[in-house]
């Protein structure tokens, strides 16, 4: 016998819109999750991407037997701007300098509020929803490593974007001036160095396996090139939390991202690469970066991000 | 905490409203606090005349209730949210969808409570708690002897309070809810600044038991005193069985302009 869950009177819709996929998840107003729908995004044009994201909600909605809507959260990645409700230059799905009226187009299809954000900020929004304590807040930065790299940072409980939206855009900055040429100009970034696809091109894999995968496995093997490759990866990263940490001086650093697929065997190169620079340094030892760190909590964390921001109304 | 003893219920409410504005011109996202009652509503109003002149705008504001009476249908007129709305919010910038209260129509009243505090963490706390004291020194529906670590969760009214209040309810004490979800004095103390007001000459005994009285259970509102950040607002009224009255006159005539309330 199933109990009818008292809490559906009402349904959030968090959806975490990806490069490759977007993850859509509906919640009660307790953000207990009702039902989840897991679909590759459409990209291509404002046009494309808007009715992909519009169809995904319908389609996660008829799933709720009839349960009203209430409000829907979107993440996505580029240039969101949240009191506008529109995002641009959104590389990944093929979106340039013209906006995604996003939440226009939802508010109108649906009727319901909409908000939008960057996607790695509301992954951090949700990360921080399952890591703060029952009564207590957390400082806390993702790491976001993907495609891309960048940080989401929530400061005293609450989302830090920064005066000018770039709080966390660490991918950008460059970890020597002699590495790699970068999109953004300069060379040698983060993002360059360490990201998914930064890992692929140091190490390409072959068949279904991720590269970050089949490179800890030849590493593990005792290819010494793949030992060295990643090491090399794990030297960045942890450069990565030691920014994040001097900056920030968060409690939490979680890591997340498609490369975190990878799970324990990544976070422990990445806590190898910090003990190295431990090994050098009594001041970064004192910082007791690795007691930080943790993988990202199980679960869609960027879609219940935007379940959460949109469960709390208001303006952005 | 700091004692400020205004010359009427309006001055009070203007230093309380200072308070606000502050907070409204300084703070992204800012989380309001908000209690119902007679005392506050003087805050409220110049907080409305400010908006309306201009001065402050709660568009990027979060507001979450103290408490809220079980089973009244939404909307009723007595919800403690409508109330807020029809003095309050309903004259200013705030949000519809931005304003929370203890959800008193789930039938998951238990998990009601918790997902309120989880939604207080989620919104990054709450920075200015305002309040109102009761005349047995109740804070919320923190009634003598409630834990003073105490989290939202319900309440039962007793039938002298249910009495009191049938006034609202067409004089009819069985149509006063007999539970309510409270915000606890735990719940409380976790906000960034505690700003109570209290006017008139019934206050004037719980608040000299909360500010100059022992840390009692007893005395809800004595919990305050444990709190890093706590502002009473009163009037001459509600000040006067206070023994040490000349020595929070003369801290507040002379602090520094730098140092805000």
């Amino acid at each position: 016998m199933t109990m009818a869950n008292p809490n559906t009177s009402e349904a959030i819709i968090g959806l975490d819109v990806g490069g490759t996929n977007t993850n859509a998840v509906a919640f009660d107003n307790q953000l207990v999750e009702l039902a989840d729908l897991h679909v590759p995004t459409v990209s291509g044009s404002v046009e494309t991407v808007a009715d992909s994201i519009l169809e995904t909600i319908a389609a996660l909605h008829d799933k709720l037997d009839g349960t009203p809507l209430a409000s829907v959260g979107i993440g996505i990645p580029g240039l969101v701007d949240p009191s506008a409700g529109i995002v641009r230059h959104a590389v990944n799905l093929g979106i340039a300098d013209e906006p995604l009226e996003i939440v226009n187009r939802v508010k109108v299809e649906f009727d319901v509020p909409c908000r939008i954000e960057n996607d790695v900020n509301l992954a951090a929004l949700g990360a921080h929803h399952v890591l703060s304590g029952e009564y207590t807040l957390c400082d806390l930065a993702y790491l976001s490593i993907g495609t891309g790299i960048a940080a989401g940072v929530i400061l005293n409980g609450r989302l830090h974007r920064g005066g000018r939206g770039v709080a966390g855009e660490i991918g950008h900055f460059p970890l020597s001036s002699d590495g790699p040429l970068c999109e953004c100009g300069l060379r040698g970034c983060l993002e360059v160095c360490a990201s998914g696809s930064a890992i692929a091109r140091q190490w390409p894999s072959t068949g279904p396996t991720p590269p970050i995968e089949s490179l800890i496995a030849a590493a593990i093997a005792g290819d010494d090139e793949a030992i060295e490759t990643l090491d090399r990866i794990a030297d960045h990263l942890a450069r990565a939390i030691y920014l994040l940490a001097v900056t920030y001086d968060v409690d939490r650093i979680v890591i997340g991202g498609g490369v975190a697929e990878a799970g324990t065997r990544l976070l422990d190169e990445i806590e190898n690469g910090v003990r190295r620079l431990e090994n050098q340094s009594d001041f970064v030892r004192s910082l007791r970066l690795t007691e930080r760190l943790s993988l990202k909590p199980a679960g869609a964390v960027g879609a219940l991000g935007a379940a959460v921001l949109a469960r709390l109304g208001g303006q952005p | 905490m700091e004692i400020i003893i205004s010359e009427s219920p309006q001055d009070a409410g203007s230093i309380v409203a200072d308070a606000i504005q502050r907070l409204l011109t300084s703070a992204t996202q800012p989380v309001l606090g908000l209690s119902t009652g007679s005392s506050p509503l003087p805050v409220y109003r110049h907080l409305i005349d400010r908006h309306e002149r201009g001065l402050i705008s709660f568009a990027d504001a979060r507001a979450f209730l103290l408490d809220e009476y079980v089973g009244l249908a939404p909307g009723h007129p007595e919800a403690y949210r409508s109330f807020i709305q029809r003095e309050f919010t309903n004259h200013i910038d705030l949000s519809p969808e931005a304003l929370f209260g203890p959800d008193g129509t789930s039938a998951d009243l238990q998990g009601a409570t918790e997902a309120y505090e989880r939604l207080i963490t989620d919104a990054g706390g709450i920075d200015l708690q305002l309040l109102g004291i009761g005349g047995d020194g109740h804070i919320g529906f923190n009634e003598p002897t409630s834990s003073l670590g105490s989290r939202t969760r319900i309440k039962t009214l007793t039938d002298t309070t249910r009495a009191d209040n049938a006034r609202f309810f067409d004089d009819d004490a069985d149509a006063v809810p007999r539970h309510v979800l409270t915000q606890g004095i735990g719940t409380i103390l976790a906000s960034r600044h505690v700003m109570l007001i209290a006017t008139g000459e019934s206050k004037a005994a719980p608040i000299a038991s909360a500010v100059e009285g022992p840390l009692t259970a007893m005395v809800p509102a004595s919990a305050l005193q444990l709190h890093p950040h706590t502002t009473i607002v009163l009037d001459e009224a509600a000040a006067s069985q206070l023994t040490l009255d000349a020595y929070y006159r003369e801290a507040y005539a002379h602090k520094p302009d730098w140092q805000h309330v």
